[in-house]
């Protein structure tokens, strides 16, 4: 696996070569590229190597898949959601992509955990986005290489098999955790990416409320406990009635508030044993609260995108792909 | 040995508290998805449990995972 950052004419080169490839970079950039086996997203935001942090909306950021046996890319509209299992390959890992404030992004962060064969194989991917100043104006989009569209809805796949021997590792690394002096635990009562009332320590509250009168930091996420991964969703907004969030908190699901983070360029640092070779993205409000532009993010490289997915939507989390000789 | 309903592990793993830090990702959230629905709808453990055995039997990474408990 080979990450670079390219001018649209080289990712094309490597594209009309036969490369399999996910791509990431600005709708302009993303339009350029030739078809082929390759799906891409909308991003102006990356973390580089050289320069860590950047905006930059001429160059596209290139995973290269090298070692493949095969490679389906495709896009699937919203009502077809749910048969992106139907494409997964032996000995393999899928590469998803969706629209960032989409109603696929609803639908697969609501729906996905039911999905048949859903963790048969590494499901990996990331939000597509917008530069800030253009969120609401512009929709972000995911493109398609097979037949060179682009989408606001629907998911882009690529299906990819790889060669006897070798095998995919996926995990996350999350810089968040829960807060040391504040061990209240919050559920909810269902499902959404929005929430009125909520139940701290057993009793019922205003969550909006609660929220405002704790002077709870809303740059940290809430954290739940998935069996040991620690799974943030982040605050959106609070409203006068109810807190809006970047992804759905679950029933039954206990949260904790976050410790503050006060370094993000240091945290993520402390938890990379070897700057990444293989795919990852990394979180817009990580971007931006972490003030990560022009700073490094632990040796990672990659997309800065809007939410990530790892089997499920993620907030606020670096997600990593290595290809291994097993 | 293949795990059934009654086996040692199926108790653990539906179990809160149960470290499972060592398994994939792939069953930490899964097993957590379990958990949480067991919780919510204790009737539906039987069907959980069922859904928990095919999934390890599908899926070697997952019956190694839970080899480990």
């Amino acid at each position: 696996m080979k990450n670079e950052f390219l001018t649209p004419s080289e990712a094309a080169a490597r594209i009309h070569a036969g490369h399999v490839m996910a791509i990431a970079g600005s709708e302009t950039a993303l339009a350029q590229l030739p078809k082929g086996r390759w799906i891409g997203g909308t991003t102006v935001y990356f973390m580089t190597a050289e320069k860590g942090g950047v905006v930059d909306h001429d160059h596209l950021f290139c995973t290269t898949f090298s070692d493949v046996a095969e490679a389906h890319p495709r896009h699937l509209p919203n009502a077809q959601m749910h048969q992106l299992t139907d494409g997964y390959l032996p000995n393999g890992f899928t590469m998803i992509l969706i629209p960032g404030f989409s109603a696929a992004l609803e639908q697969f962060a609501q729906q996905s955990a039911g999905y048949a064969d859903l963790y048969a194989q590494p499901l990996a991917g990331w939000i597509a986005g917008v530069h800030l100043d253009d969120v609401g104006r512009v929709a972000p989009r995911v493109f398609d290489g097979a037949t060179g569209q682009s989408h606001t809805e629907g998911v882009a796949l690529l299906h990819v098999a790889l060669p006897v021997g070798k095998s995919v590792d996926l995990d996350i690394v999350n810089i968040f955790t829960p807060q040391a002096g504040d061990t209240r635990e919050i559920t909810f009562h269902a499902q959404g990416f929005s929430a009125s009332r909520a139940v701290v320590d057993g009793v019922e509250v205003d969550f909006a409320q609660f929220v405002r009168q704790s002077g709870i930091d809303t740059r940290m996420p809430l954290l739940a406990d998935y069996a040991g991964a620690t799974i943030n969703v982040s605050f959106h907004s609070v409203a006068d009635d109810h807190v809006q969030f970047y992804a759905p908190v679950q029933p039954g699901v206990v949260y904790r508030l976050a410790e503050p983070v006060l370094d993000y360029s240091t945290a993520f640092a402390r938890q990379t044993i070897t700057p990444a070779e293989g795919l990852s993205c990394n979180c817009i409000l990580n971007f931006v609260h972490g003030h990560l532009q022009g700073r490094p993010a632990g040796g990672y490289v990659g997309p800065i995108t809007f939410g990530e997915v790892a089997y499920m939507l993620l907030n606020q989390t670096l997600v990593k792909l290595d290809i291994r000789t097993a | 040995m293949a795990l059934t309903p009654t086996s040692p592990q199926i108790a653990r793993l539906l179990t809160e508290g149960t470290d499972l830090s060592k398994a994939s990702l792939a069953t930490r959230i899964m097993i957590a998805r379990i958990r949480t629905e067991v919780k919510l709808n204790p009737a539906c453990r039987s069907a959980k449990v069922d859904e928990l055995l095919q999934f390890a039997a599908n899926n070697a990474f997952a019956a190694a995972d839970i080899a480990k408990l």
